[in-house]
């Protein structure tokens, strides 16, 4: 199976199960409405149907995917900046920040002394003039 | 048609030290941030968004413009000296731009590029100025059927030209609907996807939606992608002082070709879905099949920096002419002009010139003011963003990613916009990783509330009769084109070249 016809049965999948049972279960139908509640809900989920259903049989693949290990990177670094701003919350946006470029430094393979220096500490502290100081604008 | 006093009121307000400075910035960072490879003009408005909130709407919007505007420049710097465009619009100034940097000639391709680009900006920001608010009267007159069918047209061109399918077009318009269902039913206040979260009630946030998918999403992609062997090197070619000069006769010579190029980046910028890499395609392409030596292009021809330039930068102001008549953002570039609109509380589409006339007027003087500047900052700052485009990639990148999560945070007040803007982030890279064009998706996203407003008005004045469509002649134009658009992209890749336009 190529990688269209899955993504295309998954996307049929996806509009029947709307139909079914995401549009009923999460939109509440008013009955006297000029236009239902429900309806650019449906259009979305039959457009996934009719669409899906052509990708499936017609659209031919020229997708060339990331690779594993690029697809684990881009999870770490949106774990990363999860991590980061939860960090500001309870330790202060510097620790949050210089923390998280230090990790993202390490995965990039970056070992210039001078270049770590801008990245981890000269770049958080000067974002952070110029929320705070320059546009006055709070950060923990 | 706003009167005199609002058109005037607009330009003082434009001509401020405030704005002129802010104007003045704006050029200078999107000139250096579009001139670093991978970065581009995109990112430029994304990192520079949040820094807006504590500005006045009209200095936001005009230090907006003004990045835009200086990207335009800056993109075509690293073209000519690294052969690697700076934005994706400058991928056809390398063409002649770099082997006339290899002939020693990078001081007078900078020149021609940063002239020509002023020569394109110019002309379409006035063409601009002419047409906005008599096409907005128009816009004013239509009803929501044509509002309805007009939409239409507009998801079909999105969905069709850009990516490489109009169904998985089509798909992400779908995802862009059931994104803005979220929330409360605009009709009777109806709790939709809601999974009763309050926070969910107000409908997903654009600004963390766009910020995520259109630019947090090409950062991660970019680190993810970092190796041991990127360590961001690079190699300039030498700026030879003596040979940096270009004449006017040198610079008419090219007037039909940059002429021809303005009509391209102004007709495909006022096209929604359309944006500056491809004008700058085809605007090259034109000016080759036109030319008697068309063998010349890709030796380090002028005309073919004429050719890319001129229309790239002819973009900037045409694609306005949807936004500000119509409420279509034209590219991604323009749908982070909306959420920044949006932000600062101004609605894009028709009604703007009529509610907040003297903005209008204000922003176009901003844009002339924005035109004065990029020409003198980039007269004076070539070299100098000559050298910054060797700034690595390993810091660039992750400094990038930390000023969005930051301005995000301040945006939002907190974790919620954050989570939401990494979770956009994943999904934009997935989309864009499988194919799916997820311009179309935002583009639907910020439309969908007035489509779903038009269609309702729509309903209750004909009664949900089909039939009655017939008495709206402009519609039924515009329906009609969605289908033709449609039956011509049904036409087998073999037969015809489609256009793509997926950087813009």
């Amino acid at each position: 199976m190529t990688i269209e016809r899955f993504l295309g049965g998954i996307t049929v999948l996806c509009g029947v199960l709307l139909l079914l049972y995401g549009i009923p279960a999460h939109v509440q139908e008013v009955e006297t409405a000029i236009m239902s509640p429900r309806v650019f809900p449906q259009i979305a989920a039959w457009l996934f149907v009719v669409a899906g259903t052509v990708q499936f049989f017609f659209v031919k693949s020229k997708l060339k995917l990331p690779t594993r290990r690029e697809f684990i990177r881009v999870l770490v670094v949106c774990a990363l900046i999860l991590a980061m701003t939860y960090l500001m919350d309870k330790f202060g946006y510097l620790v949050g920040a210089v923390s998280m470029m230090a990790v993202i430094m390490y995965m990039v393979y970056e070992r210039r002394p001078l270049w770590l220096g801008i990245a981890i500490v000269i770049v958080p502290i000067a974002i952070w003039i110029l929320f705070v100081i320059v546009l006055k604008r709070p950060l923990p | 048609m706003p009167d005199l006093a609002t058109i005037t009121g607009g330009f003082v307000d434009a001509f401020t030290i405030t704005n002129i400075l802010y104007i003045l910035l704006g050029v200078m960072l999107g000139q250096i941030i579009a001139a670093i490879p991978g970065l581009g003009t995109v990112m430029a408005l994304a990192i520079a968004i949040p820094f807006t909130l504590a500005m006045p709407t009209l200095t936001a919007v005009a230090f907006l413009i003004s990045i835009s505007k200086g990207g335009t420049v800056g993109g075509a710097v690293s073209a000519i000296l690294l052969n690697t465009p700076g934005s994706a619009e400058a991928v056809a100034t390398t063409f002649d731009g770099y082997p006339m940097a290899q002939k020693g000639e990078a001081g007078k391709a900078m020149k021609y590029s940063l002239y020509y680009s002023i020569f394109g900006d110019v002309s379409s920001d006035i063409i601009l100025i002419l047409v906005a608010a008599p096409l907005a009267l128009i816009a004013l007159q239509m009803g929501p059927i044509e509002i309805c069918a007009l939409m239409i047209l507009a998801f079909t061109v999105v969905s069709g030209l850009v990516g490489d399918s109009i169904f998985k077009g089509f798909v992400a318009v779908g995802i862009g609907f059931l994104f803005a269902s979220v929330g409360l039913d605009p009709g009777y206040g109806v709790p939709r996807f809601t999974f009763g979260e309050f926070e969910l009630y107000d409908g997903l946030p654009l600004g963390p939606l766009a910020l995520g998918m259109l630019a947090v999403s090409e950062i991660i992609r970019q680190i993810s992608k970092a190796s041991k062997t990127s360590s961001g090197e690079a190699t300039l070619q030498p700026l030879k002082a003596d040979n940096q000069k270009v004449t006017m006769k040198e610079l008419l010579a090219n007037k039909y070709v940059a002429l021809r190029a303005l009509v391209v980046g102004t007709v495909i910028g006022a096209i929604p879905g359309l944006g500056s890499s491809t004008a700058g395609m085809l605007s090259y392409a034109f000016a080759k099949q036109a030319a008697k030596d068309p063998e010349a292009f890709g030796t380090g021809d002028p005309r073919g920096i004429a050719a890319s330039e001129t229309a790239n930068s002819a973009v900037v102001g045409a694609n306005l002419i949807p936004l500000l008549t119509l409420g279509i953002p034209g590219n991604i570039g323009a749908a982070l002009l909306v959420s920044a609109f949006i932000i600062h509380g101004v609605q894009p589409g028709p009604l703007l010139f009529e509610t907040q006339g003297r903005l209008v007027y204000g922003l176009f003087a901003a844009m002339l003011i924005a035109n004065v500047a990029n020409l003198l900052v980039g007269q004076f700052c070539m070299r100098l963003w000559a050298k910054v485009v060797t700034a690595p990639a390993t810091v660039v990148f992750p400094s990038a990613l930390i000023i969005c999560s930051t301005g995000m945070y301040i945006i939002t007040g907190g974790l919620t916009g954050v989570l939401f803007m990494s979770a956009a982030a994943l999904g934009g890279y997935a989309m864009s990783s499988l194919g799916y064009p997820f311009v179309a998706f935002i583009v639907a996203f910020i439309l969908t509330p007035q489509l779903e407003g038009a269609l309702v008005q729509a309903v209750a004045i004909t009664d949900g009769n089909i039939w009655a469509l017939f008495s709206h002649p402009i519609a039924i134009a515009l329906l009609l084109m969605s289908v033709g658009l449609f039956a011509y992209l049904m036409v087998p890749r073999g037969k015809k070249k489609k256009v793509v336009a997926a950087d813009d």
